[in-house]
């Protein structure tokens, strides 16, 4: 096993990108700030002021709240594309709610007589509002700001799903590479930010009120100056625009590899998959990172580019199971291997369509696959013992687990499980290894590279033969975690890169090779 | 000065204030009274233009109320709210210069009329000016939220309850304190209380109001021993005996008394404005059964027995 890199060293080789991250990550969350601000203190004078619309706008904005933010940010994409908009847009609405009804309470609770005070004194509306009501309304109103920035500072993490980068890639990125420094690397400054500006506001709150009115105007000049961080140029301009997932950015058969063999320098932004293939048809991106039997090619009819330096590794897909569980219920290898062979590439392509871009229910897809293979048998209801199905996030993963369940039901007195959506590879992989789930499909390439951590040397060795590389994992993951590869399904879902077929017809790129030759020129 | 004409106030159905007339003459100190809900603080509230009238005119100084802008008119009215009334973000000097500021005094003017004012109500500009009111007793706030309304020296000055939340021993104090000060008697007051005392011992004239209407104006001694209605006695009734003698003083009696030959001792000759509540109360504290010698503004000296006292009264409240 490698040598584990400590924290500091990945934080020293990627400080580049994590002075960028975090750059952003305020940049993000005080340029929504900003709106929020602009937008909210009105808004809540205004309902302090017309109390009949307080109770309107304060419930909308709670039930803009009450949206789960990834849904949230979901529901921008069609609307504002991908990239800092719908970003900015999503975090402005998180910070809406604190600050309208911060506002609202603060002007509300000064004092009656003192209002009545400065009106019988002579002030007009707006030096009673500017003079008197702000500023005692301030500590509270300012209180709201703090919540703001605190919630904005943790929901800007979710922009690196759609491109808009902070901090969130390398939380995700290291998530999905069960790389533990990479998400603390993204995690801790994040948490630093939150605590950072929650102090710094708390400060603010306590001057305020009596002695320092130049306090006052300075910070919005302080929230418009950490916003304008967003505006910096991106380092790389070029014509065509690159998406990728936050595993594919990490990883050396990722985005790396395709820096070191091809030499492929390009713009990228970091997206979540589940609106990658939508942005690269939508022309908000020209190349993505997919997976070759992902039922989007066919839907959005992109072009997969051929990988001619052979970097993506072949990703089998194959059942792995527990040998204690297989110890005791031997049947059921079995039962899982009746799939073995059975799904070729385009086959898969087609299921995932189905499954993803028909909304199917991986279900239906899975039985009626085993119906037209003839492999489908009535649950025989045993009561023998459970086996543990689980499955990572995403419409494959769950149609195979659907599969292996009906098998299971079918050919054993066994029940099952679910333990489905178990995120990404190590999230999946941990549960088996502390023996939450029994089985679930991997790839034999995930097996080399993100859970063994194969070196280098052992790698470039391998990778050409899909069968030398199902035959080391086997071996490895049998010594080093009693976990049993079982045959391959019979596709390879692997890594590549892919665009459009209309513009990859036009630019007449067919390889990564092509690619880069047209990135290179001029 | 405060001229009031046919005013009349209405929240939906019910009349906050039904059709009231009255005028204040210039330096008059003139008292609304009544119980809570009779419509005094409305009434008040609509000379600056707080609350805005449903029928009827108002003027000020000549000048009918809605020819101005409501921020100027108030600008030119001081208004002395209860105790809460000050701007807990700004000092005393800071409270005090809010009209001034608002009326772009120049900064040395502003200072020179606080130090002046503050000195009037007896606070010393070195140690309060820079101070924030919770810092401040009550006494002390109610003492800067006059000195807030003067500090433009507006000629007339609306007051709501100034004392109304102060313990009653400081609120005696403050009052009398007041009544002395040369701007109270100088300008036109207006002030609600539903405090008998207080209305007795700070008005030349009282309006005593009950649901919305006016049910009589006049001198206190007017109220006391010629009330217009029922409602009036009987308001006054329960404190009657203490009012009436705090309202008369040896001047009203002057005639009845006996005069004195010789050279009695003038030294402790007692004023003809003393009140006969405050003789009554000397003579109590002291035992003292000797005649009283008074002396009026011709220097003539009179004589009065402390048995004689009620006697006398009651010959002059039954005139």
């Amino acid at each position: 096993m490698p040598e584990q890199q400590s924290l500091w060293e990945f934080v020293r080789l990627e400080s580049d990108k994590l002075l960028d991250q975090t750059i952003t990550h305020i940049g993000l969350t005080f340029i929504s700030l900003f709106i929020a601000v602009i937008i909210g203190v009105p808004l809540g004078i205004l309902i302090s002021k017309r109390k009949k619309l307080a109770g309107g706008v304060l419930g909308f904005a709670g039930i803009l709240q009450t949206i789960p933010s990834i849904a949230l940010l979901g529901f921008m994409i069609p609307l504002l594309g991908i990239g800092p908009k719908p970003a900015i847009v999503a975090l402005f609405l998180y910070a809406l709610l604190p600050i309208i009804r911060n506002t609202y309470t603060g002007v509300n609770g000064v004092d009656p007589f003192v209002k009545e005070a400065a009106k019988g004194m002579g002030m007009s509306n707006s030096q009673v509002l500017f003079k008197v009501e702000l500023p005692l309304a301030m500590p509270v109103l300012l209180a709201g700001i703090r919540t703001a920035t605190v919630i904005n500072v943790g929901v800007a993490t979710l922009a690196a799903y759609i491109a808009a980068g902070g901090l969130g890639e390398f939380i995700f990125g290291g998530i999905s590479l069960n790389n533990t420094n990479m998400i603390l690397a993204g995690a801790i400054p994040a948490a630093l930010l939150a605590i950072i500006f929650d102090f710094l506001l708390s400060r603010a709150q306590k001057i305020n009120l009596k002695k320092t009115r130049i306090g006052l105007w300075s910070l919005p000049v302080i929230i418009l100056l950490l916003s304008s961080f967003y505006l910096l140029p991106s380092a790389y301009g070029g014509k065509l625009i690159a998406g990728f997932t936050p595993e594919f950015m990490g990883r050396k058969d990722g985005y790396i590899g395709l820096k070191e063999k091809y030499g492929l320098k390009m713009r990228t932004v970091v997206i979540n998959d589940a609106v990658m293939y939508k942005a690269a048809y939508d022309k908000k991106l020209d190349v993505i990172s997919g997976y070759t039997t992902d039922g989007r090619i066919k839907a959005f009819d992109l072009f997969v580019l051929k990988d001619d330096k052979r970097i993506f590794p072949p990703y089998e897909a194959a059942p792995i199971v527990r040998n204690a569980i297989l110890k005791q219920y031997p049947e059921i290898e079995s039962a899982l291997n009746l799939l073995a062979g059975r799904i070729n590439d385009s086959i898969m392509t087609e299921l995932n369509y189905r499954a993803d871009y028909l909304k199917e229910a991986p279900e239906k897809v899975a039985k009626d696959f085993l119906i037209s293979q003839g492999l489908w048998k009535e649950p025989r209801n045993g009561k023998k013992g459970i086996i543990r199905v689980g499955s990572k996030i995403f419409d494959e993963q769950y149609i195979l687990s659907n599969m292996y369940c009906m098998l299971i039901r079918g050919y054993t007195d066994l029940d099952v499980a679910t333990k489905t959506g178990l995120g990404g590879t190590k999230i999946c992989f941990d549960a088996m290894a502390n023996n939450q789930i029994d089985l679930y499909p991997e790839y034999t390439g995930t097996g080399l590279l993100v859970i063994l951590q194969t070196p280098e040397e052992i790698v470039n060795k391998l990778i050409t033969s899909k069968e030398q590389v199902y035959g080391y994992v086997k071996d490895n993951f049998n010594t080093r975690y009693g976990i049993r590869w079982l045959k391959p399904i019979g596709f390879n879902n692997a890594y590549a890169l892919m665009m459009r077929r209309k513009q990859s017809e036009q630019l007449n790129i067919t390889t990564i090779s092509d690619l880069k030759n047209y990135l290179d020129k001029k | 000065m405060v001229v009031v004409k046919h005013v009349s106030k209405y929240f939906g159905s019910t009349k906050a204030v039904d059709d009231i007339s009255f005028e204040v003459k210039e330096g008059e100190n003139f008292i609304l009274l009544g119980t809570s809900g009779c419509g005094k603080t409305t009434t008040l509230r609509m000379i600056n233009r707080l609350i805005e009238p449903t029928k009827g005119t108002i003027s000020v100084n000549g000048a009918d109320i809605t020819t101005q802008s409501p921020d100027k008119l108030r600008r030119g009215i001081g208004y002395v709210l209860q105790q809460n009334g000050l701007f807990p973000h700004y000092t005393v000097a800071e409270n005090i210069a809010t009209v001034p500021k608002l009326m772009n005094w120049d900064k040395q003017k502003i200072v020179s009329r606080s130090k002046e004012i503050m000195q009037k109500v007896h606070l010393s500009y070195d140690s309060y000016a820079h101070c924030y009111p919770d810092q401040l007793s009550g006494g002390q706030q109610q003492r800067v939220n006059v000195a807030r309304a003067l500090a433009a020296d507006p000629p007339v000055l609306l007051m709501d309850e100034p004392f109304g939340a102060l313990d009653p021993v400081t609120r005696s104090n403050i009052r009398k304190e007041f009544s002395e000060l040369d701007e109270f008697k100088r300008k036109t007051i207006l002030m609600v209380t539903h405090d008998v005392q207080e209305a007795f011992a700070l008005g030349d004239k009282i309006c005593l109001m009950d649901k919305g209407k006016i049910m009589q104006i006049g001198t206190p001694v007017e109220l006391l021993f010629h009330p217009a209605n029922d409602f009036v006695k009987d308001f006054l009734a329960e404190q009657y005996l203490q009012l009436a003698l705090r309202t008369t003083t040896i001047k009203n009696i002057w005639e009845q008394l006996s005069t004195v030959t010789g050279d009695a001792a003038q030294d402790n000759a007692i004023s003809v404005d003393t009140s006969l509540w405050e003789i009554l109360e000397s003579v109590t504290k002291n035992g003292n059964k000797n005649a009283l010698i008074i002396k009026n503004d011709k220097n003539e000296l009179r004589q009065l027995k402390p048995d004689e006292l009620l006697n006398v009264f009651n010959q002059y409240k039954n005139n």
